[in-house]
């Protein structure tokens, strides 16, 4: 079923103003129109409004009203631009989002089926979108239902209803219908749209043109409608060219922390961070170089991306002779607040705390993402395949419980029973550190026990043996049919090490337990 | 170019200022003004507490003033017994030989750091990709809270760890590292006082012989366990404690089936006398 929320932000004009200018808040403002010689107003706030400015009367007349008004032109291209940016921030909450500009209004409709879980459920979605725009200063109502017109409909008139919440108590203006219509509709005594529904709908069109009954349609989900969605903002870049060539160093020192200055700059506006930056150094005497830095979680503070980003560039060679730097952020993501509790030093089970985030960003940056890993176990019968390694940077989505149920997944041995991971360790005693490379030795024989070996050039002689413990593959697996009869040894001075005979008889070190 | 100089300062050098001429005891306090004695007052109470806190670093009693709370305990308590604070303290290096490789070394760190994640993750910086995943979750270690670091060479190496010797939050640092110049080992030392974790250095025989900024030197050697033993021995020395009692000795006994450990049934007499 489809789910559909609808923004509608009240004087968006005059809310917009308000953001951007601080000075208008305490002030009544009325926004006017010019047109020829006459200039008209647009909208005026609650401020205004008591002093009985209205919308559509002229600008003389407003300023007789109210003289110590702020008056202003309204400038209707920059607040369908602050929209678009809105919709930027709704694609947080939905992958579809529209603008719904009828009746001068100024809504957002967003496509929210499937989206609710990832919030709670549909009220807390609405919840957080509220707040998230409160924060940029913006009041807004929000509704729900299962067609755009509907949620348009209780959004915008959905607090003037009586005890009467159903769609069909909503006045007919709640139908997206010019001005006209309603007037010609309120002719006929036509207020509510329960008595447009009462009539048999063939009579509509006739009567009121085809426009009613395709709204109704709408309303009601009998007809369809497509939200249009708006482009989604590109990610922020910065360029700067020169034609004098400079070096990489004096790039690195002077250019990068500005260009990066611009793009952090550009995202604390947008309420996102970085998850990962790219930089393209283009020269007259190599091929451009492209450096990549990723970060863990959603960041925006210049001091750490920049000190990641120089420990990436200490790793590799600058190229000299430098005409052009672009910075583009190629990943980024909403930034990830938390309300401050009582107790500052509180932290949920499994969160890593900012500093280490840090630092693990750091470690990856300079040492690679590969070489900073979180290890989790495999289901596999040959002990050095029997673990994987996440990286730990670049991946926000992927949280310590869900590195902690892949500790916890079962361990298939030999591909006949499964044991869950406690059990598997409780049972066969593992040694902590194994060699990478199975290391052959010479073993002497006692029957089919080992009674001695020699490695690292030493002699050991083996006083004790547990029983053996076999591993098996099957030749449908990648790695082919191996088998291995494992024997935990302890020497005459105590050492315990971990020794195997494959299937052709030849002995290998390869763990100690150290 | 020539620089002139003006300075008041290059023409009395300090070095011929005649301060030996004027001992501080001869100063006249009682004629100065109340606030001049208040500002004297106060530059006496920053030099102790500076002076203070540079005996701190020197001196293992003061440290251990701190709190409880920074003692990192073995859970082994014949183990803490012969640590000086019942335990490492965050903020520290200890040193862990082992004798002999497979000598049971890390199955006792491993029990520290198990403790440490508590406070915060443990970091393991590992560049000969050795420290085995499952034996580490069977010792007790939640491999959701392990970070491992598996730098290439031996300079990013050193680097990892005292990056993350020094990051607040984590709770331990382990390494398994063969040499050490004694500039490294104090830069180490340095970024572990700077930090909250517990650093926990492994060490082959070769170490013993070189001299060490950590704060306790821990030898482990194996023995040999009885004939049909489920377990397996080991004997810990504590070769060097800074403000401690050194070269006490005490015998292990591992279970790795269970991970309980006591002191060995032969030894406990001569133990606890000492």
């Amino acid at each position: 079923m489809k789910r559909v929320l609808c923004v509608w932000l009240p004087d968006f004009p005059i809310q917009r103003l308000n953001n951007e200018r601080s000075e208008t808040k305490p002030a009544a403002c009325v926004l006017y129109v010019e047109s020829g010689n006459r200039a008209q107003v647009v909208i005026a706030s609650a401020k205004a409004q008591r002093h009985g400015v209205r919308a559509g009367m002229s600008l003389a007349e407003a300023q007789a009203l109210i003289d110590s008004a702020l008056f202003l032109p309204h400038d209707a291209t920059a607040d369908l631009r602050e929209l678009r940016n809105l919709a930027g921030l709704c694609y947080h909450y939905s992958p579809f989002v529209g603008l719904e500009l009828s009746g001068e209004t100024h809504c957002l409709v967003l496509d929210i089926s499937g989206c609710g879980h990832l919030f709670g459920d549909e009220s807390g979605l609405a919840r957080k979108l509220v707040i998230d725009l409160a924060e940029r200063g913006y009041f807004a109502h929000v509704a729900t239902a299962n067609t755009i017109g509907a949620a348009w409909a209780i959004a915008r008139y959905g607090h003037c209803t009586g005890p009467d919440r159903r769609l069909r108590s909503l006045p007919v203006e709640a139908l997206r219908i010019p001005d006209r219509l309603v007037t010609q509709l309120r002719e006929f005594d036509l207020c509510r749209i329960g008595q447009l529904s009462a009539l048999p709908e063939d009579s509509l069109p006739s009567h009121f043109g085809k426009l009613l009954s395709e709204r109704l349609g709408q309303l009601y989900g009998r007809r369809d409608e497509l939200i249009v969605p708006v482009p989604q903002p590109e990610q922020p870049r910065a360029t700067w060219t020169t034609e004098e060539s400079i070096s990489g160093r004096q790039a690195t020192q002077y250019v990068c922390p500005d260009l990066l200055t611009e793009i952090l700059d550009t995202l604390k506006s947008r309420s996102e961070g970085l998850l990962m930056l790219t930089l393209l150094l283009k020269s007259d005497s190599t091929d451009p170089v492209s450096v990549e830095v990723r970060l863990a979680r959603p960041d925006n503070s210049l001091p750490h991306v920049l000190k990641l980003l120089e420990l990436k560039l200490e790793t590799i060679r600058l190229p000299e002779r430098l005409h052009t730097v672009v910075l583009e952020a190629s990943v980024v993501a909403t930034l990830q607040t938390r309300q401050r509790g009582l107790f500052a030093d509180l932290q949920e089970p499994g969160e890593t705390s900012r500093e280490v985030r840090g630092l693990i960003e750091r470690l990856s940056t300079r040492l690679g993402e590969d070489a900073v890993v979180r290890p989790h176990l495999l289901p596999e019968a040959i002990p050095e395949q029997g673990v994987g390694f996440s990286p730990l940077s670049g991946t926000a989505s992927r949280s310590a419980s869900q590195a902690l149920s892949d500790a916890t997944s079962t361990v298939s041995a030999s591909g006949m029973a499964a044991f869950t991971t406690t059990a598997f360790t409780m049972t066969a005693a593992r040694p902590l550190l194994l060699l990478p490379q199975p290391q052959p030795v010479q073993v002497s024989l006692d029957g089919r026990q080992p009674a001695g070996f020699f490695w690292n050039r030493q002699h050991y002689q083996i006083v004790q043996t547990t029983e053996v413990e076999r591993f098996a593959t099957g030749w449908w697996q990648e790695s082919g049919s191996i088998q291995r009869d494992y024997f935990r040894v302890e020497t005459s001075s105590g050492a315990q090490l971990w020794l195997f005979r494959d299937r052709d008889n030849q002995w290998f070190l390869h763990g100690l337990f150290e | 170019m020539v620089v002139q100089r003006t300075s008041p300062i290059s023409e009395s050098p300090i070095s011929e200022s005649p301060i030996s001429e004027s001992p501080i005891s001869e100063s006249p306090i009682s004629e100065s003004p109340a606030p001049a004695d208040q500002l004297a007052d106060e530059n006496r109470l920053a030099a102790i507490l500076e002076l203070r806190s540079n005996l701190r670093s020197l001196s293992h009693e003061l440290r251990t003033e701190t709190s409880e709370d920074d003692v990192v305990s073995s859970s082994v308590s014949e183990l803490d017994a012969i640590l000086p604070d019942r335990g490492l303290l965050r903020g520290t290096l200890s040193e862990w030989i082992a004798a002999e490789p497979g000598g049971g070394a890390a199955s006792l760190v491993m029990r520290i750091a198990r403790q440490a994640q508590r406070e915060g993750p443990l970091i393991i910086v590992d560049r000969l990709r050795q420290f085995y995943a499952p034996a580490l979750a069977a010792s007790g270690t939640q491999l959701s809270e392990v970070i491992l670091v598996r730098p290439q060479t031996r300079a990013h190496e050193l680097w990892a760890i005292e990056q993350s010797l020094k990051c607040p939050g984590v709770g331990a640092v382990l390494s398994r590292i063969e040499f050490l110049k004694p500039a490294e080992f104090r830069r180490l030392q340095l970024a572990a006082e700077s930090g909250t974790a517990v650093g926990l250095l492994l060490r082959p025989k070769m170490a013993q012989g070189q001299s060490g900024w950590a704060d306790i030197r821990l030898l482990v050697s194996p023995r040999a366990s009885p004939p049909g033993a489920f377990f397996r021995r080991v004997a810990v020395q504590c070769v060097y404690a800074k403000g401690g009692l050194s070269d006490r000795t005490i015998e292990l006994d591992i279970c790795d089936e269970t991970g309980a450990v006591r002191l060995a049934a032969g030894l406990s007499d001569s133990a606890t006398e000492q």
